[in-house]
């Protein structure tokens, strides 16, 4: 019991040190992250131009309503300076890694002369290990510096759709695995306050491509804004 | 064994701020693996978490993220949609 509590009174003290330290006044940052796509010729053109970030994002968002951007991700949180902050919106999907190879028993009796019923003894191949994958989408942020009108950020995005399985082997000894298709980026940026910037592209692979058509770019972007209280 | 939604908000406070976290997990289905006897089967989660820090004022609202459906969960056929989680602290009047 004791233990317990010193446990949870240090938790609070790491905790507020952690929010305290360095700042008097600290603010609460708001972190959205939007991701876009387009095709990729029409991509191509837009970074062309050169233009700053804000513009292309304010491009991008014009051309929403003609149907040829679509906006695909939508992520927000709010952070204080110095803390590593998170949203997941994902299903967590739990998956054989191993199985085990399909075994005879060492000691099968007296089965008279039908070898067909050694074959019932078989056991076949056997999942033995697992593993988990959050499929969806995860944002990480960390809030490392800060003025009074910008930031720096560390952030993750991740993406994660699954695709169906995979069969290995055959009869006995097949085995499952799934198959995910991973987007990511991880990168640092420098933001100004309610200025979008362009963290770079998070494009699906091939697989979940347009069948027909031209492939898409997808383009991601994070907007910091001081909270409004 | 039916399995509800869970929703789980831990809160941390050091004077105005605090380190707020929010756990909405939900069951989906079972995926199964080998077969026949040796059949196993692993209960599939939705899983919306947001962990964040805050400057609070109490009675007034604060936006602390998006909470929304996994892409998988949306409905097929319409715009995906925004979960927007809002936390109100109240000061206890007594």
């Amino acid at each position: 019991m004791k233990m317990k509590s010193y446990l949870l009174m240090g938790m609070i003290l790491i905790a507020g040190a952690g929010m305290v330290r360095g700042d008097e006044n600290p603010i609460s940052w708001d972190i959205t992250c939007e991701v876009f796509s387009l095709p990729l010729s029409e991509a191509a053109k837009l970074k062309r131009l050169r233009k700053s970030d804000a513009e292309d994002y304010a491009e991008l968002v014009r051309r929403l309503e003609s149907g040829k951007v679509v906006q695909e991700e939508f992520l927000m949180l709010r952070a204080l300076a110095g803390a590593a902050t998170t949203v997941e919106e994902v299903s967590e999907m739990i998956y054989a890694t191993e199985y085990e190879p399909p075994e005879l028993p060492s000691n099968i009796g007296d089965l008279g002369d039908d070898p067909e019923k050694a074959k019932q003894l078989v056991t076949p191949a056997t999942p033995s290990a697992f593993d988990t994958k959050n499929v969806g989408s995860t944002m990480e942020v960390k809030l490392s510096k800060w003025e009074e009108e910008d930031a720096e950020i560390r952030i993750s995005l991740t993406l994660v759709n699954y695709l169906g399985r995979q069969t290995w082997g055959q009869g006995l000894a097949k085995g499952e695995m799934p198959k995910f298709a991973v987007q990511k980026i991880q990168t640092g940026a420098k933001v100004k306050a309610d200025v979008p910037e362009l963290i770079g592209s998070i494009s699906p692979p091939e697989v979940l491509q347009p069948e027909n058509g031209e492939r898409r770019v997808w383009l991601a972007f994070v907007t910091a804004s001081k909270a409004k209280e | 064994m039916k399995l509800v939604p869970l929703c789980q908000i831990l809160l941390l406070f050091v004077g105005k701020l605090a380190r707020l976290s929010i756990a909405h997990v939900g069951y989906l289905t079972n995926d199964s693996f080998g077969e026949g006897p040796w059949k196993m089967e692993m209960p599939r989660f939705s899983v919306q978490v947001i962990k964040v820090g805050v400057q609070l004022n109490p009675g007034t609202p604060a936006l602390v993220g998006t909470l929304s459906l996994p892409r998988g969960l949306q409905k097929h056929d319409e715009t995906k949609r925004v979960w927007l989680a809002f936390l109100t602290v109240e000061k206890d009047l007594e």
